[in-house]
């Protein structure tokens, strides 16, 4: 059975184990997965700062299914300001968490929330210093790091994402990744989309091989 | 047919692994269309606005602008609504904005003020292409539009790949199997397979410099031919026509046909020459006609055929001695005494810039793969490469033969790469940031496919096509972890 394998058809069954290992092994992997964010930049450049007991605010798209809001701060002690954070819609107080002060200079903040269930567009989210001292929080429109770009035009808030609860892997995101592929797209685009060009690779790839393989007993 | 044939083209007939593989390139790129948002691929609406502003102005950009706006209310309205920036963050996916823009476009006006800086300058060939589909689809959504416009610089990835199939057959003519290899290796590449799902003049840079490394390929291999004179004089034409840095191929191509003239027999060899003087003037005369016709009839600026690289502005602040060490800083460490320049400063361009761009950094040049895995991919390409000098060393025989030919590829190439350094250079020197990225390249994509099937050979007849099928399949696996890359980036 073994003797009727050509080098050939060896090599591609390879190469097509080796690429399934490795996409097995990417969409398997588990991580903290968005839910939406505010932020323009990849590194923030500025830091707006809360004073204690105040609080800023900002008009923002607060996702459907998030239990958790990172927040980026800086502080002006040693140990960071215990932090508020709290959703509003319409004047009524739809979701809030916090943290506890204590924190290193320069934190990521993991706020837990009570899941917003609905998307809410636009709702209020605050940020309240519950401190004795100033913090600070990073914005989400002027870029910072070795490779600034330009400002991007508008008024700075806090930089918000949104996160999904746990620790989803790729695979488990595939459907809202399918819904959120139809953003700005033409208009005949949906979630069918993406699940139809994932068909167009695959078809895409046997042409390929079957080329290969066609073309290599020449 | 048959008189294309007498001509020396070859078109007697395209081999059905061609046409296979261009489609693959089609239908690969094609996906690179959808996958990528809108506006997300470098420079795309400054493309998108030229186009627009020919079309809807009925003139070329350049000379006296219409308004202060250098994009349309359309297109500002759709770049509006995408939920992404240039950074490629601030994904809400929101739908509001995209249906607040698709409750407005009607009405919106299509008439940009001017042309961003990125297109301006450009020559108006690609434009010219892509204003069919444009008035084909004037009236509808700007992202049905822009699909469409997507397509067509994908179509002509088909054409890039058909092209270096053609190369590489030229090149390896004992074995057919390669010249498959090759043009894949090509079709799946990241970085084309991302520009060739993108509204960008370099799309039809690297088809028609594709072509001309055919041609002049054939042209070694088989003599010059009035045909073959005739296709070099109208690719080169219509490359001079698209992008101004297709100049830095034509020495090398020069060359080739000086070479193939030389080796012709005596009686031949005066025609050929004959033949060679007619094609440049047949190139020389009209693109004279198009550098004065740009400024005297469509009053377009003379930065517009220069780029502005000779103004005072540029030539005040460089030098001989700074051109050549700032090439040299590109690819080599900097020697004491060399002149420090804010690119190359505590980054080496060759390896930050050009190898890792190769392996892919998509959006506006933001994001690529992790550092190892473009340690893994250099990796693999130093073994690539490895196997092509055994591949050259299997055919050392023929080499003695063809050192010419390899001699023009190696010129076409450096000529290409001298070019786009030297404006670097001079672009730093004024700007002062960078200006390289490894699309830039991609015209030299044919010597890529070139090197990956000549890589293939060092298995011999065995083992060669095993080998050519394993480097087609990674080169799959590659641009199917790009086009991961791409939609964990904007939609994950």
């Amino acid at each position: 059975m073994l003797k009727r394998i050509s080098p050939v058809t060896a090599a591609v069954a390879l190469g097509l184990l080796l690429a399934i290992f490795a996409l097995v092994a990417v969409l398997a992997q588990r991580g903290t997965r968005l839910a939406a964010t505010n932020t323009l930049v990849d590194i923030s450049g500025v830091a707006l700062p809360v004073a204690p007991g105040q609080q800023r605010c900002s008009r923002e798209y607060v996702p459907g299914g998030a239990d958790r809001v990172r927040i980026y701060a800086s502080a002006f002690a040693p140990r960071g300001q215990p932090v508020a954070v709290t959703v509003h819609r319409g004047g009524e107080q739809v979701s809030a968490g916090r943290v506890p002060g204590g924190y290193p200079n320069n934190s990521i903040l993991l706020v837990p929330l009570r899941p917003v269930t609905r998307r809410l567009d636009p709702a209020r989210v605050c940020v309240r210093n519950l401190g004795s001292r100033r913090a600070r929080f990073a914005g989400n429109r002027t870029s910072g790091g070795p490779n600034p770009s330009p400002r991007v035009h508008g008024e700075e808030a806090i930089r918000f994402d949104w996160l999904l609860p746990g620790r989803p892997a790729w695979a488990d995101l595939a459907p809202k990744i399918a819904t959120r592929f139809a953003a700005a797209k033409p208009t005949f685009v949906g979630a069918w989309t993406f699940w139809a060009l994932g068909a167009v690779l695959l078809v895409l790839w046997a042409a390929t091989i079957a080329l290969v393989v066609r073309e290599a007993r020449r | 047919m048959s008189r294309l044939r007498r001509l020396g083209l070859g078109a007697r007939r395209v081999p059905r692994a061609c046409l296979a593989c261009a489609a693959i390139a089609f239908v690969n790129a094609g996906v690179w269309a959808v996958i990528t948002p809108p506006f997300q691929v470098p420079d795309e609406i400054a493309h998108v606005t030229y186009l627009q502003y020919m079309v809807e102005w009925g003139e070329l950009p350049g000379g006296t602008p219409h308004g202060p706006n250098n994009t349309s209310d359309e297109m500002s309205a759709a770049a509006a609504s995408v939920p992404f920036s240039a950074n490629a963050q601030n994904p809400t996916w929101s739908p509001r904005n995209l249906r607040e823009y698709r409750r407005v476009q009607p009405r919106l006006d299509r008439r940009p003020g001017s042309v961003p800086p990125a297109a301006v300058n450009n020559p108006p060939l690609y434009y010219v292409v892509q204003a069919l589909p444009y008035l084909a689809t004037r009236d509808v959504d700007a992202f049905d539009r822009l699909l469409l416009l997507r397509l067509v610089s994908a179509l002509l990835a088909a054409v890039t790949v058909a092209a270096t199939f053609l190369f590489v057959r030229e090149l390896l003519p004992g074995r057919p199997w390669a010249w498959t290899v090759g043009a894949l290796a090509v079709a799946f590449q990241p970085m084309f397979g991302f520009m060739s799902g993108g509204v960008n003049n370099d799309n039809l840079l690297y088809a028609l410099g594709a072509v001309l490394a055919y041609l002049v390929a054939r042209i070694m291999r088989r003599g010059l031919t009035p045909g073959l004179a005739a296709a070099l004089a109208l690719v080169s034409l219509a490359g001079m026509l698209t992008k101004t840095s297709f100049a830095g191929l034509l020495g090398g191509a020069a060359f080739g046909v000086v070479v193939a003239i030389a080796r012709m027999p005596a009686p031949a060899r005066r025609r050929a020459a004959l033949v060679a003087g007619v094609a440049a003037v047949a190139f020389v005369v009209p693109f004279g006609a198009w550098l004065v016709a740009n400024q005297e009839v469509f009053g377009r600026a003379a930065s517009t055929t220069t780029g502005g690289f000779v103004s005072s502005a540029t030539t005040d602040v460089t030098t001989l001695r700074g051109h050549l060490s700032y090439i040299w800083q590109v690819f080599l460490p900097r020697l004491p005494g060399m002149q420090t320049f804010i690119p190359t400063s505590g980054a080496y361009p060759l390896w930050d810039t050009f190898i890792q761009g190769f392996v892919g950094r998509f959006g506006w040049w933001h994001f690529g793969f992790p550092l190892w895995v473009n340690q893994l991919a250099l990796g693999i390409y130093v073994a690539v490469v490895g196997l092509a000098g055994a591949g050259l060393y299997r055919a050392r025989a023929a080499l003695r033969r063809r050192w010419a030919e390899l001699l023009t590829f190696a010129l076409i190439a450096a000529g290409y790469v001298i070019l786009v350094e030297v404006a670097a250079y001079r672009y730093q020197a004024v700007h002062l940031q960078a200006f390289e990225q490894a699309r830039y390249l991609l015209p030299l994509l044919p010597f890529y496919g070139g090197l990956v099937a000549v890589a293939a050979t060092a298995g011999g007849r065995r083992w060669g096509p095993a080998l050519g099928a394993f480097l087609v399949v990674l080169a799959m696996t590659h641009s199917l972890f790009a086009m991961l890359l791409v939609i964990g980036r904007y939609y994950a």
